[in-house]
């Protein structure tokens, strides 16, 4: 790495992130040329110089270290033209090692620099290219060419380097005089739809999976502050209970103030009048003490409740905006932990943790300042310990905070087993594993266990330490306050009102000790919380979005391309048209891209490359909760939430009149089922509706979508678990609802497609074929494989 | 559960049901030759006839190796045999297949740490692999697999594979430092 020499980018600015150092733009060994780049004496046309052009001018070419350069001028021709380098980072041999790969007008080259050892690796000239071979391993990848009689392994690259290889090489497909419709299409497979993950614009480090912020560039100090910011719209109120804080501080350290009297001017003097002033002096203090600490711990309190409730009500406000590929990322039992966990913790933290540390500071600075101006000397040497319970405060704050966030982890990693487990028990008891699961969480609670005893074996070696410092700390002022005493240097009573304050004095500080845990852990959930609050809301709306007046439902996908994931595409060049009474029937094996195909219409995920549009209008262009309101859902298995019957099936419609409810639930037939429930539409269906059967919960969800009036429905495999005769009945409502909007239906039997208009049968996220069911029965397609195979199959068993 | 005091959940494997469905063809090494031609294409042998050129050898279990053994595939991804211990065919079949291997699943060995720099989002880990010295960054702590408690899978941003084969061999300040991931 050390060796590598970088040229100073001509096109990007000087503030390009570090990261892209190895990505620069090229340095051109010859003349830069114009049009005319040759080879083979045919002139390089117009579209393919271009692309490379664009790649010259985007950060894929690799600026080569002077050496390498060197070595490269060593063996070309003055007038050959050096098109792209790129930089490798795998030997051959597999470890970790420089390579700069290299395509000329003539030849493609490969120059290894093993520290600094310069030399030419492998070299093929294009005139024996045939082909070249991209080749995509588990965490690696090669380029290969290809000639008559043999394949020569050109160079090999980790994933770090398999993006910018991969947005090479459909160039240098085509330059090794493929046809370009071939290598048009190769960069469809995937190679095109590579792309670098996330980095921080900051510090160039990938950013987390769930989050866009980069929580290196995080501040505390920051973090601190945007936590208080929630006082802001309570700002009279947070300020009172401060200045109640610092009057109740004042009154706490008065009565040594007292006894200072008491000891000096009636003790010692034998004033009798006195005794009765101090006592009712004391009285008055701790009546107005009790007083303003009643009334400050509740100003606080309810602060701290409050600034709890906004933040959780902000927290599943923005949850519920944020994408499912969120969602998809993270644990639900993760999640949940952080509405509510995090957000409790905060709770504690600002309504006890923050004002105990706002009065332990105010008492350590008030005490300090009378000390100081009674005793210099002896103030001095109270403070004496002080270094040494700071130092230990900060070392121990730091280890308790990696304890801590492994405690959290272990939390929200038992949250996750009972997420999965709980919901899961009919699956969990059907296969005997009660006792597997419990072990699994037995584990987990071991470990937290486990970790959570590291903390207090942290924190009880800590006190003890902390409390012996302060006791050597006592011995110093009785020692030299004694003797001050003695030498009649200072009054017996001055020494009294210093071991009081002494020890009101450690206190706060070993206080402060404590919290410093209770800080941290504050802190750790407020990232964790902010983290959330920091993700942007799925698909930013843009503002000019439109809001169609009517919607027809014609839908078209114009060559849709999507992935997951990066370089695996799961859908490829999708185009068809689905006009409004169209039903759609959508074929395939699993993980053909079927429901994905679904989800892109409702824009769960946005496109990669291509269009939908609806009614003509680009989807994007749509607003969402417009377009959302168009389209019906019906799932495989529908989720119905927490309530009665017909709240479920009005949910999106809260005020729906309990006719169409009926009316919805009879078109879905549903109503005779729901009406022998014991309380009819009132019944509760239990969680995730699972009181209903299968069946019950299907047509329940179909009078949901029936209710909605959609254009557009879209049917996950909405009979594929049902018997025979629900299937019927719902078979019979689903037609009810198609006919007038444009459908989309996903099955695997076939007989339900039997009223589709349009059949498309997916296969590795392709179109394979397209046509009405007796269109593509005739074909001899996979559609007829499939239709016979089924048919076949029915006659054994009856579904 | 046939036998209500056996409570290990082993598969399903008594004799009518491996007659019925559990009929797996393994192939002993001894019955396989493979070789690589000058295209690098590999070509698999099967009894000293059937020939499968262009196969792509993966492993069944690639991370737990319950079992060795490994998947040919043809250039369509349908398995065209399923080899048992590989470590068992001849000596030129066996270099191949690991050359092979070693390129389809470039897994490098963690060896030291030298750095992990995490703020509880993503962390950036300065190693020593088998392969050499790298820099790369976990976006997410599920991308740290801690398998039975000792052996560690890392994936980085960009889909590189790390592993650390035992946590207890390494030295104590690598063990330190994984140990706040883990």
């Amino acid at each position: 790495m050390q060796n590598r020499v970088h040229f100073t980018p001509s096109l990007e600015g000087e503030n390009s992130p570090p990261w892209k150092f190895q990505y620069q733009t090229m340095r051109r060994l010859g003349r830069p040329g114009r049009a005319g780049v040759m080879r083979g004496g045919e002139a390089m046309n117009e579209a393919l110089r271009q692309e490379i052009e664009r790649l010259v001018d985007s950060d894929v070419q690799a600026a080569l270290p002077e050496a390498v350069e060197a070595e490269i001028r060593a063996l070309v021709g003055s007038d050959e033209q050096c098109l792209i380098t790129l930089y490798a980072d795998i030997t051959p041999g597999g470890a970790y090692g420089d390579r700069w790969f290299v395509a000329t007008d003539r030849r493609v080259l490969t120059v290894a620099d093993d520290d600094g050892q310069v030399h030419v690796e492998v070299q093929v000239p294009w005139t024996q290219v045939r082909r070249l071979r991209l080749r995509d391993f588990l965490g690696s990848g090669s380029l290969e060419a290809l000639t008559d009689d043999r394949a020569v392994e050109l160079v090999r690259f980790s994933r770090t380097e398999a993006p910018t290889m991969a947005r090479a090489y459909h160039i240098l497909r085509r330059l090794a005089s493929e046809d370009d419709t071939k290598a048009a299409k190769g960069r469809r497979d995937g190679s095109g739809g590579h792309q670098r993950a996330l980095r921080c614009p900051n510090c160039g480090r990938a950013l987390p999976r769930w989050s866009e912020v980069c929580t290196f560039c995080m501040q505390r100090g920051k973090l601190f502050v945007r936590l208080l910011s929630y006082l802001e719209p309570y700002k009279a109120l947070a300020i009172t209970g401060f200045g109640l804080t610092l009057v109740f501080s004042v009154l706490n350290l008065l009565p040594a103030y007292v006894s200072k009297y008491l000891v000096d001017e009636v003790l010692l003097m034998r004033y009798w009048p006195g005794l009765s002033l101090v006592l009712l002096l004391l009285l008055g203090i701790y009546v107005t003490r009790a007083v303003v600490g009643l009334a400050r711990g509740y100003m606080l309190e309810w602060l701290g409740a409050r600034v709890v409730f906004d933040m959780r009500v902000q927290v599943y406000d923005h949850l519920q905006m944020l994408s499912l590929g969120f969602f998809g990322r993270k644990q639900t039992g993760q999640v949940m932990s952080r509405v509510t966990n995090d957000i409790w913790r905060l709770q504690y933290f600002i309504a006890e943790g923050f004002q105990e540390i706002l009065i332990n500071i105010l008492t350590v600075l008030i005490i300090a300042v009378i000390l100081f101006t009674q005793n210099a000397r002896l103030a001095a040497l109270t403070l004496l310990p002080i270094p040494l319970i700071s130092l230990s405060t900060y070392i121990f704050s730091r280890l308790i905070h990696t304890v801590y966030h492994k405690v959290w982890r272990r939390w929200a990693s038992i949250n996750a087993v009972l997420a999965d487990a709980i919901p899961g028990i009919r699956v969990v008891k059907s296969f005997a594993q009660e006792e597997r699961e419990s072990r699994r969480l037995r584990e987990r609670s071991q470990s937290l266990f486990d970790q959570e005893i590291r903390a207090v074996r942290l924190w009880t070696t800590f006190f003890p330490a902390v409390n012996l410092m302060t006791a050597f700390g006592s011995l110093v002022v009785f020692g030299y306050g004694g003797y001050q005493v003695l030498t009649y240097a200072m009054s017996l009573g001055t020494l009294v009102m210093f071991t009081q304050l002494m020890w009101q004095f450690y206190w706060p500080i070993q206080m402060l000790g404590m919290m410093t845990h209770r800080v941290q852990h504050a802190l750790t959930s407020a990232e964790r919380v902010f983290e959330v609050l920091d993700n942007p809301p799925e698909i930013p709306v843009p503002p000019d979005s439109i809001k169609l007046s009517r919607v027809d439902g014609r839908l078209e996908f114009r060559s849709v391309t999507f992935s997951y994931e990066p370089g695996k595409p799961v859908l490829t060049d999708i185009s068809f048209l689905a006009e409004p009474g169209d039903v759609i029937g959508l074929v395939g094996p699993s993980g053909a891209g079927k429901s994905t195909l679904v989800h892109l219409v409702s824009r769960f995920y946005e496109v990669e490359d291509g269009q939908i549009l609806l009614d003509g209008h680009d989807i994007r262009d749509i607003s969402l909760r417009f377009l959302r309101e168009q389209i019906g859902l019906v799932l495989q298995e529908p989720f119905l939430f927490h309530g009665t019957v017909s709240e479920n099936i009005a949910y999106g419609f809260p005020d729906a009149d309990p006719e169409d409810i009926i009316a919805a639930a009879k078109a879905a037939n549903a109503h005779d089922f729901i009406v022998n429930l014991p309380h009819g539409y009132d019944t509760l269906v239990g969680e995730r509706g699972q009181l209903l059967s299968g069946g019950e919960r299907q047509r329940v969800s179909i009078a949901r979508a029936i209710l909605k009036n959609p254009r557009i429905l879209v049917l996950d495999e909405a009979t594929s678990s049902v018997d025979t005769e629900t299937e019927m009945l719902i078979q019979q409502a689903l037609d009810r609802l198609v006919s007038n909007r444009t459908t989309f239906a996903i099955a695997h039997r076939l007989s339900t497609l039997r009223k589709a208009t349009k059949i498309i049968v997916l296969e590795h996220g392709r179109i394979l074929e397209m046509g009405t069911h007796n269109e593509l029965l005739d074909g001899d397609g996979l559609y007829s494989r499939l239709c016979k195979l089924q048919a076949e199959l029915s006659k054994v068993r009856a579904w | 559960m046939t036998e209500p005091e056996d409570n290990r959940t082993d598969a399903p494997a008594d004799a009518l049901w491996k007659a019925e469905i559990g009929r797996l063809e393994i192939v002993a090494p001894h019955r396989v030759r493979v070789w690589q031609d000058a295209f690098r294409r590999l070509h698999l042998e099967l009894d000293g006839k059937t020939e499968h050129i262009d196969v792509r050898p993966t492993r069944a279990f690639p991370i737990s190796g319950a079992a060795d053994l490994i998947s040919f595939l043809d250039s369509d991804d349908k398995e065209v045999l399923l080899l048992q211990n590989p470590a068992g065919l001849d000596p030129d079949s066996r270099k191949v297949l690991e050359e092979e291997m070693g390129r389809s699943y470039f897994v490098p060995k963690v060896t030291h740490i030298y750095d992990i720099e995490d703020s509880h989002g993503a962390a950036r880990w300065e190693v020593e692999t088998d392969c050499g010295y790298r820099v790369f960054d976990v976006r997410d702590r599920e991308d740290v697999r801690v398998l039975g408690g000792r052996r560690v899978l890392l994936q980085d941003a960009d889909g590189n594979r790390f592993e650390v084969e035992d946590i207890e061999q390494l030295d104590d300040r690598s063990r330190r430092l994984i140990d706040k991931e883990i």
